[in-house]
């Protein structure tokens, strides 16, 4: 650098330093989301001297699914004398994100995620990562698996697979439609295990397909648009019971109950009852149980220094009418 | 370099380093962010009912009061499960740092209010042109402690009765209307309590789940004083409400009466907010799926209005906050403002506690959007109606303790004739007060 160069630095690196922590300080729009975050951090830690903290958040918790994830862990933390504060971003990445950097601002001891964005989820990672904070990604897995330090979930392609099989056998032929969830990696995998095991023979076609975010309310909206756009099918392939739900809203008020195939993902208790009911014909059954107790298992055993499996995949199992019973519709598997 | 110049060097790095110094000692003079509400809200339903959309409610409404009042910014913590809301508020409380302006779920308000933690809004209501008139006037009077308005309403939920239409065309019996009494009420109960097969126990059912305090509210009695020194238990109004309720539990005396849900009971007692979920797709396929139901209004008591118990979501301001401005605009905003009523019409299970909303053609339009099956909405008329008739329960510390004391003495010991049952609730009345004044 000249001489020139550096007077002029020298002279406006007080000005230019100023502006930038003005720049800093103006454009951050929650000025005191940190300072909550760190008396609660002071609280936290004061409160639970020498325990461990964990945050979780989930995509949404409107999903009963993820509540019960939220119970078998909150079981196994609980029982140790450590804390867990979960969040429901509602399906928002971005509020997810505020979520894991308050937690990061926290400093908590351990991260369970289950991403509303499995791409867009990374900024918090990369954060999580940068101040060595183990995640433990539960149910739907992130992008990035190099980011996080253990993934727990169903065998989200066996899932697809198996309704698959149970479509071939009990139709030779039919229109589909796919409510699926383009953001979230296990639906993914639940709907490219379906389709690829239907295989191409021209039999069983994909007609339609609509992304609901795995939400409900969406995919209500989504059938609807599909029955008016594409007319009648015979099977709906939902990519979780939330969305199976929401489609058989739209086949209930279009008058197509009970005539259309329709497929979930998650064995709730809801699901169950609609299948016992007849209004639903099958879902591939996961534990969300068994994925949080796992979850947090994993977690001790990282912050105990011990190795443990990147993946850990639970096998996922058909429920219909013939063994709904089975299982009960009162409560998870 | 110009002499001038080499001069100047000095005094520009330190005026640099004084502007440093300032913007990092926050001092309000001379801060150029805007000034800050922090609010504090929770994500899902305050009525416990599955809500997708609660995002797009409180988002949308902040949404618009940031368009309307841009010279403010509005922070809240994102994510807090309505489950966890109160026990957050109150860590913030201790620690000092609690929202500028919050909502107050209808089981925290009395607690909040009589520890200081709430601003009197008394003097800004005075100051702005809020109309009181805005608002159902038994919601707004949920957010007074002591003649103090502590908080104003944002959404209500009233008291209805879920009948099982399926079991009533069973059972041949009409409809009951919406003006029914009591005694309508009993007629219909014990002709339903019935052993349909003849294997010698009860398989239909009158009711489930209506108790005293049902009775009492759909008979005008709110059972203390606003105080909280006088149980009213001796009052003609409340002995005709125990011996009424008394009179149906002996219908299924001995018998464990099942759920609403199985569809072998008649009556049930609901909230709207279960009604909004329910009769509405997508839950409607959820619950109470394989029967048809409806929902009628609280039958009522020879003094009463047919309707019972109000429930308010509020929102106050903190007594410490240091920017009492702002958190009165961000309060005003929503509560009184029209686009926000509609929105929790929209994306919520409840309904707004803003009057003169409810019976416009756009309200009517939002809530015959996705009702279930070819079924026609609640008329808005008398959901109008309903509220304007329920009532808001005596707000005082031992309000809930009393009330259990109360029902468990009354569900446990309560006489079956109406002369000892004026001695038991004399006795019950001393007790009580006893408890209260403790």
């Amino acid at each position: 650098m000249s001489q020139t160069g550096k007077r002029i630095l020298f002279v406006l690196f007080p000005w230019a330093f100023s502006l930038a922590i003005t720049a800093v300080f103006t454009s951050c729009t929650e000025p005191t989301a940190k300072s909550a975050s760190e008396a609660v951090s002071i609280e936290g830690k004061i409160a639970n001297k020498g325990r461990h903290v964990f945050g979780a958040t989930y995509m949404t918790m409107v999903n009963p699914f993820f509540t019960v994830v939220d119970d078998g862990i909150r079981e196994i933390v609980e029982a140790q004398g450590d804390k867990l504060i979960s969040y429901d971003p509602g399906n928002d990445q971005l509020k997810q994100i505020d979520q894991i950097q308050e937690f990061i601002d926290m400093k908590v001891d351990a991260i369970f995620l289950n991403p509303v964005d499995w791409h867009f989820v990374k900024p918090a990672l990369e954060a999580a990562k940068k101040a060595k904070i183990p995640v433990i990604n539960v149910d739907a897995p992130v992008y990035d698996l190099d980011l996080i330090n253990c993934l727990v979930a169903t065998d989200n392609v066996k899932a697809g697979i198996i309704l698959a099989e149970d479509l071939k056998r009990n139709r030779d032929h039919a229109r589909i439609a796919i409510i699926d969830h383009i953001s979230a990696k296990s639906a993914i995998d639940r709907a490219e295990g379906f389709v690829r095991t239907l295989g191409s023979s021209g039999d069983y076609n994909v007609v339609a397909r609509y992304s609901s975010d795995g939400n409900i309310e969406q995919a209500l909206v989504g059938m609807e648009t599909i029955l008016r756009t594409v007319g009648q099918v015979d099977v709906v392939f939902a990519t979780n019971d939330p969305s199976a739900m929401g489609a058989i809203a739209a086949l209930e008020a279009a008058s197509h109950a009970g005539t259309v195939l329709v497929y979930g993902i998650d064995g709730a208790p809801y699901a169950k009852k609609m299948i016992a009911e007849g209004k639903m014909h099958a879902t591939a059954a996961q534990s969300p149980v068994m994925i949080g107790r796992t979850a947090a298992e994993m977690a001790y055993r990282i912050l105990r220094g011990e190795k443990v499996e990147k993946v850990v995949l639970i096998p996922p199992f058909l429920i219909n009418v013939s063994n709904v019973q089975r299982y009960g519709i009162n409560g998870w598997q | 370099m110009n002499p001038r110049l080499k001069k100047a060097v000095p005094l520009l790095t330190v005026l640099g380093l004084g502007i440093f110094i300032i913007l990092m000692a926050d001092i309000p003079l001379l801060r150029l962010e805007k000034p800050l509400i922090r609010v504090g809200l929770f994500t899902g339903s305050a009525w416990r009912v599955p809500n997708p959309t609660a995002n797009r409610l409180y988002d949308g409404i902040i949404a618009d009061f940031r368009v309307q009042e841009p010279q403010y910014q509005v922070y809240y913590r994102s994510g807090v499960r309505v489950q966890d809301y109160s026990e957050r508020l109150a860590q913030d409380i201790l620690k000092g740092e609690e929202p500028d302006v919050f909502f107050i779920l209808p089981e925290d308000f009395t607690t909040l209010a009589s520890t200081g933690v709430l601003m009197d809004l008394g003097p800004l209501l005075k100051q702005s042109a809020v109309d009181p008139g805005l608002f159902y006037s038994n919601a707004l009077a949920a957010g007074r402690f002591r003649d103090t308005q502590y908080a104003l309403p944002f959404e209500v939920v009233p008291s209805l009765m879920f009948v099982n239409l399926s079991l009533l065309n069973k059972l041949e019996m009409p409809m009951p209307a919406q003006s029914w009494r009591w005694e309508d009420f009993f007629r219909c109960a014990q002709r339903a309590t019935q052993d349909r097969d003849g294997k010698g126990v009860l398989d239909t059912f009158g009711v489930n789940g209506y108790t005293w305090l049902d009775a009492a509210y759909s008979n005008g009695e709110l059972l203390f004083n606003p105080s909280g020194t006088v149980a009213d238990f001796d009052k003609d109004g409340v002995v005709d409400a125990v011996d009424f309720y008394l009179r149906l539990a002996a219908l299924t005396k001995d018998t464990v009466v099942p759920d609403f849900e199985t569809g072998r009971v008649l009556f049930s007692p609901f909230s709207y907010s279960s009604y909004r979920a329910y009769k509405y797709y997508p839950y409607s396929v959820q619950r109470f799926g394989d029967f048809k139901w409806r929902a009628l209004t609280m039958p009522r008591g020879p003094k009463g209005k047919n309707a019972g118990e109000l429930k308010v979501l509020l929102v106050g301001i903190s007594r410490r906050t240091t920017n009492r401005s702002g958190a009165w605009d961000f309060l005003k905003h929503i509560t009184t403002d029209a686009e926000a009523a509609y929105r929790i019409l929209e994306f919520s299970q409840g309904l707004p506690a803003q009057r003169d909303i409810l019976t416009t053609d756009r309200a009517r339009s939002i809530l015959t959007h996705h009702i279930s099956g070819s079924e026609e909405p609640l008329d808005a008329d008398l959901l109008d109606r309903i509220v304007t008739d329920s009532v808001v329960l005596p707000r005082f510390k031992k309000h809930m303790a009393a009330l259990d004391q109360a029902s468990r003495a009354i569900t446990a010991e309560g006489p079956q004739s109406t002369s000892s049952l004026r001695n038991f609730l004399n006795k019950l009345k001393r007790s009580i007060e006893v408890f209260l004044k403790g």
